[in-house]
């Protein structure tokens, strides 16, 4: 008898351990954090640090697989996103995907051991918003950055990044938005290939160009 | 079974009350940074990444010990919304749905810029003057100054400027921050031998906070005018450049003065535009890379820093 009620306990216990966690595991804050700490893992791990394009290669794989490039393309093109074809879609977040890619890898040689302070979550409906700060405590510098994220199944998967009140997805819809007002769709593309084929050929000469 | 029967029921509700703070519609801002902060040992000036992974991790821990204080009545909130959300996805289609989000984000991009031609010319110049003077000079400097020096130069500077911030808190009615800013000033000029040492930040948890004119005037209600892209200044309004007259009477180097005499009339801006050219100087060496950055992320590098530049300052106001 005394065994059973034992037994028992055991039983409670080890559910009142389990299941939080996987409730956890489906919280936005948790699951930005998750990423961000494997990112930050890697950043500073010194047997990284002089390969480079490993290390991009690295975080990307993490970032690319946390983020709903169909909304981040949707929203990124807005009115426009309707009058294309799924064909003409698909090719433009392709496009874009490649551009946030590169961009956003290069600033990742910027990193200079900053660490991040979770501060804040809010969840409305299928839609949260991650607050956290990035802290430079050598430059004693500070930078808020938001992540906004969108429910898919039990995943948060990301779909804007709110520096410093700055969201990235609406800097580029506005210079879209711009090039598609002022020319056409096709330039944009056209703009967006050149622009990759640029970046790919020649990384190292468009910086050394600018002096 | 007897005996342990009010334990189960007591690990029941503990495991159910674990659940509240995650489900529905729940906002766990944490006030207790502070507190949290200064309860911690200041770590040292050479502190490590692994120090600093350390540090976020315990506030992570105490985060989550956050009693739900007032969840059970958001928890009905989210339900609520999220019933609502419900029955419009049923009446609405996709296509209206996205419409609508369209339409309100579609309002939020209204900048008016009747001076384009004029302002990509100048932001072409500020273009060529960072990468042909700033950045040359920046870079420079950079050699020459170790960054703990450079570092310590723009807390010097900012420490001198705290009028600024100060004058701009009041007049916003922001008392608090006047409060730390004033705070600030004493204990960075007195403990951080002169302001060299951001001591206020490292010890006492007391954060800067930017106010300017152009904010107190955006507090007011004025708005923000057109866009406007100064030489050497780079990106501004209407508004802002009022800021930037504000600004320029209480910023204490204006008055700087050889002679003494502190007349109005008497003004010598040589020595404030000796120590903007400094400060200059050191901030680009300390974002080196930061715009080069910036202009490879964008398609139209003009309409992206037009864009964020509002945006940057339309949340700064809020704050």
């Amino acid at each position: 008898m005394r065994k059973r009620n034992i037994y028992c306990v055991a039983m409670m216990l080890t559910l009142l351990l389990v299941l939080p966690y996987s409730v956890w595991a489906s919280a936005p804050k948790e699951q930005v954090r998750e990423k961000a700490d494997k990112v930050l893992k890697i950043l500073n791990d010194p047997a990284l640090k002089d390969n480079k394009e490993k290390r991009r290669d690295m975080v990307t794989t993490i970032v690319e697989e946390m983020i709903d490039w169909q909304e981040v393309g949707r929203r990124a093109l807005a009115i426009h996103w309707r009058k294309r074809t799924p064909e003409e879609r698909k090719e433009f977040i392709a496009l874009f995907r490649d551009l946030l890619k590169r961009t956003y890898s290069d600033k990742l040689d910027l990193y200079a051991g900053e660490s991040i302070i979770y501060d804040s979550e809010k969840i409305e409906g299928t839609r949260a918003v991650v607050k956290t700060r990035m802290i430079n405590k050598k430059k004693g510098e500070e930078a808020t950055v938001e992540y906004r994220l969108i429910q898919k199944g039990d995943q948060w998967l990301g779909y804007d990044l709110v520096i410093e009140g700055i969201s990235a997805v609406n800097n580029y819809r506005v210079q879209f938005n711009e090039v598609i007002t002022n020319s056409s769709y096709e330039n944009l593309i056209k703009k967006m290939k050149n622009r990759e084929f640029r970046i790919r050929e020649g990384s190292k000469d468009s910086k050394g160009s600018k002096k | 079974m007897k005996r342990y029967r009010w334990l189960i029921l007591f690990l029941i509700i503990i495991s159910s009350v674990s659940f509240l703070p995650i489900t529905g519609y729940t906002e766990t801002s944490s006030p207790q940074h502070e507190s949290i902060q200064s309860a911690e040992p200041p770590p040292a000036s050479d502190a490590s990444e692994a120090d600093d992974m350390e540090e976020v991790k315990g506030k992570e821990d105490k985060e989550e010990e956050e009693p739900p204080g007032e969840d059970p009545t958001s928890q009905e909130e989210g339900s609520v919304k999220k019933e609502e959300q419900d029955k419009k996805e049923e009446g609405a289609t996709d296509e209206d749905e996205e419409d609508e989000e369209y339409l309100e984000e579609e309002e939020m991009e209204t900048i008016a810029d009747p001076l384009k031609p004029f302002n990509q010319l100048m932001f072409a110049f500020n273009d060529k003057l960072y990468f042909y003077l700033l950045k040359p000079v920046a870079q420079a400097y950079e050699a020459v100054l170790p960054e703990p020096v450079r570092v310590s130069v723009r807390n010097f500077i900012s420490n001198i400027t705290t009028p600024v911030r100060l004058l701009n808190c009041i007049l916003q009615g922001k008392v608090e921050k006047a409060g730390t800013e004033y705070a600030r000033f004493m204990v960075n000029t007195i403990a951080g031998g002169l302001g060299f040492f951001d001591v206020a930040k490292k010890y006492h948890n007391l954060e800067k906070h930017d106010e300017d004119f152009g904010q107190t005037l955006g507090f007011y209600g004025l708005k923000e005018g057109f866009y406007i892209v100064w030489p050497f200044f780079g990106p501004s309004n209407i508004r802002d450049t009022l800021g930037l007259i504000g600004d320029f009477f209480s910023d204490p180097f204006v008055y700087v003065n050889p002679t003494t005499d502190l007349r109005i009339t008497n003004i010598n801006s040589d020595i404030h535009s000796g120590i903007n050219a400094t400060y200059r100087v050191n901030e680009t060496s300390l974002t080196l890379g930061t715009y080069e950055e910036f202009k490879e992320s964008s398609i139209d590098p003009y309409v992206s820093m037009r864009s964020a530049y509002f945006e940057m300052r339309r949340k700064k106001i809020k704050e």
